[in-house]
């Protein structure tokens, strides 16, 4: 419940107290609110009430004014401070779980959840859902490093990345990745930028001692968009495809690229909301690396001279 | 910048010697109590005053804020801090601010901010500093009123609807061509963005119409409203390979002549027109030499240079006087429905 206010909202103290007690009687405490908080002034001193049950007030004492002891008849008064509007404030534009969210009762208020795709303003009766949208985290490339850059280019646009890989004929991945091991999941939110035939972008794992990689995202060719998954023994050598298939009928990009390596198998998957998950395919960890991959990342790949490849990543996330 | 600042009780204090109404600074007897730094709202006789800075006993201030009257006062006059409008509105400006990504203020849990080059809605958490909601696109919905229709063929009779320009182009065995323009910015560089979506009802692989055109084509232009020529950039569906690409042309929205035809590559082939993106940003730029490159982007933020050329001679198209927004079907027999989402025009 957001911070609460009451006008005219004045009464006594129904018995003196000392500088200490968090619990106090008034003589009425009617119209005061009854559940959340709010603030109260009594002689100088400022007190947040936390609860209040009949005359009984529940206290936070010296919010502001300095602790003191106060007699009974003392005017008790409920006032606006600036605690409340810092807490107000808070109150409207709230965070968390979809689970833990409010009942909805305050027009105007906006919940962002961390794990649903929408944002939520509260209509008063009921919870309004706009989106998709969902809490991302835009990729942090401080630890990441190029393994065969090529003419390939990275830039940072209101901390989207954009990776563009000049066009040059025939295979040759450029590879932008992290020092990742053991277990992990990576995930990314992305448009791909890819318009000539064998244009390629999209996630990929790296092994640095064998040079093995398997890559996991979009490739254009017979002028339609795939999503596809290959490994391969090099930057330019092709070994074998984990998963393909043809993007038709409005199953479009931008759309969100996971690859998970767990007990010895990489599963490769795909989402058109970050939450809802089809796993594509699979392949074992020995089958497309020679011991396991030692990093993780993005790619991309123009393997032609007619256009440049590349995309944005507006979400990624590695461990 | 300063957060508005509040705090609690009748504060106050006297000013320790008379100002003038346009000093900028003044002295109070004693700061106890008032905030330690700006931005706070004093009121001072029948003036309120904005402090922006605080050094001991000395107040760096705005004079005559929210419509008051600067005025000179004496020493001994009584300083007290107030809860005025003006501070109940810049602390619901200050909840919600917007502007660039790289200046992103320090944030006070359930901050909102909104960048105006990212596509996030972002909320600021103590524990994790800003985190970011969306992807949200920009959208910034053109207004028909603000344009100048010109059309050849059937009127699309588009209208405002829903926070975009929606229409409907028939396809009746003629050309059918619709802008909207606007004039042209009086200075270089500038920067033209279209967003838009569509759907065509025909199906893929559909090579109808007249051989060698487009049976739809839309996006931004250049538009010559004296001769009525436009020159496009855009999205289009091409009839002999039965593909959706970017392509550009110059078409003569008097006579339903093209001037000239150019598809831009040899075979890009963006997508089959059903596979297309629900929303595409096209921008036509042009530099301070007058130099004219097409972008594209799926955002509206991240803009990618198709061409690293000048991709037009100005012979094709005399004197482009306006900007504009456009559709064209060509097809024999389905419509094209277009919406216009987005419009930005920066010089």
């Amino acid at each position: 419940m957001p911070e609460q206010f009451a006008d005219l909202a004045q009464t006594t103290l129904a018995s003196s107290i000392n500088s200490s007690v968090t619990s106090i009687t008034v003589s009425d405490g009617s119209s005061f609110p009854s559940s959340g908080t709010y603030s109260i002034i009594i002689d100088s001193e400022i007190m947040t009430v936390t609860a209040r049950s009949g005359n009984t007030l529940t206290v936070t004492r010296n919010e502001f004014g300095g602790a003191a002891s106060h007699t009974a008849g003392a005017t008790v008064v409920c006032v606006l401070t600036a605690r409340a509007l810092r807490q107000f404030q808070q109150d409207m534009t709230l965070s968390g779980t979809l689970g833990s969210r409010p009942s909805a009762a305050y027009q105007g208020r906006l919940y962002l959840p961390s794990d649903s795709p929408y944002i939520y303003r509260d209509n008063g009766v009921s919870w309004d859902a706009y989106g998709p949208a969902r809490k991302v985290t835009p990729i942090v490339t401080s630890n990441f490093a190029w393994v065969n850059q090529g003419g390939a280019t990275v830039t940072s646009n209101g901390d989207a990345l954009t990776l563009v890989d000049p066009a040059v004929a025939s295979d040759h991945h450029r590879l932008y990745v992290q020092s990742i091991t053991g277990s992990f999941t990576v995930t990314m939110l992305c448009a791909p930028y890819i318009f000539a035939d064998n244009n390629q972008f999209g996630l990929v794992l790296y092994e640095s001692g064998s040079g093995k990689l398997l890559t996991h995202g979009y490739n254009h060719f017979t002028s339609a968009t795939w999503l596809q998954s290959n490994y391969w023994s090099n930057t330019s050598t092709y070994v074998a495809t984990v998963f393909q298939q043809q993007l038709v009928n409005f199953a479009v990009p931008p759309t969100w690229l996971r690859i998970r390596v767990s007990s010895g198998t990489i599963f490769v998957d795909a989402s058109t909301d970050g939450y809802q998950w089809r796993q594509l395919g699979s392949v074992a960890v020995t089958t497309a690396f020679t011991t396991a991959p030692d990093h993780c990342g993005i790619f991309a790949n123009s393997s032609g001279t007619n256009a440049d490849a590349g995309g944005t990543v507006y979400h990624y996330a590695a461990g | 910048m300063a957060y508005e600042l509040f705090v609690n009780g009748a504060i106050n204090t006297t000013l320790a010697s008379g100002i003038t109404n346009v000093a900028t600074s003044l002295t109070v007897a004693s700061a106890t109590g008032f905030p330690t730094s700006g931005n706070f709202r004093i009121v001072v006789e029948s003036e309120i005053m904005l402090v922006t800075a605080v050094s001991g006993t000395t107040f760096t201030v705005t004079r005559g804020v929210e419509g008051t009257n600067p005025a000179a006062h004496s020493g001994g006059t009584i300083v007290k801090v107030s809860l005025t409008g003006g501070s109940i509105n810049q602390w619901r400006s200050d909840n919600f601010q917007t502007g660039p990504y790289s200046s992103l203020p320090s944030g006070r849990e359930g901050d909102l901010y909104r960048p105006t080059d990212a596509p996030y809605i972002m909320r600021y958490d103590a524990t994790n500093g800003w985190e970011c909601f969306g992807p949200v696109w920009k959208r910034n919905p053109p207004k028909l009123s603000n344009f100048t229709k010109t059309v050849y063929g059937t009127d699309p009779g588009a209208v405002d609807t829903n926070g975009h320009v929606y229409g409907k182009l028939l396809g009746n065995n003629a050309l059918n061509a619709v802008c909207y323009s606007v004039p042209v910015p009086g200075s270089t560089p500038w920067d033209c963005t279209i967003g838009f979506s569509f759907h065509a009802e025909f199906t893929p692989d559909d090579l109808s119409g007249p051989s060698g055109r487009e049976l739809f084509h839309l996006g931004v232009c250049e538009f010559d409203s004296t001769n009525k020529v436009i020159r496009t950039w855009g999205v289009g569906y091409y009839n002999v390979t039965g593909q959706t690409s970017f392509m550009r042309q110059t078409l003569n929205m008097n006579t339903g002549v093209y001037v000239n035809y150019n598809r831009y590559g040899s075979n890009p082939g963006i997508n089959r027109c059903d596979g297309a993106p629900p929303l595409w940003y096209i921008q036509i730029h042009r530099d301070a030499g007058g130099i004219v490159r097409n972008r594209w982007s799926r955002d509206g933020y991240n803009f990618y240079a198709d061409d690293s050329t000048d991709l037009y001679s100005d012979s094709e198209i005399t004197a482009p006087d306006s900007l504009a927004f456009f559709a064209i079907n060509n097809h024999p027999s389905s419509a094209l429905h277009f919406k216009f989402h987005h419009w930005e025009l920066t010089s």
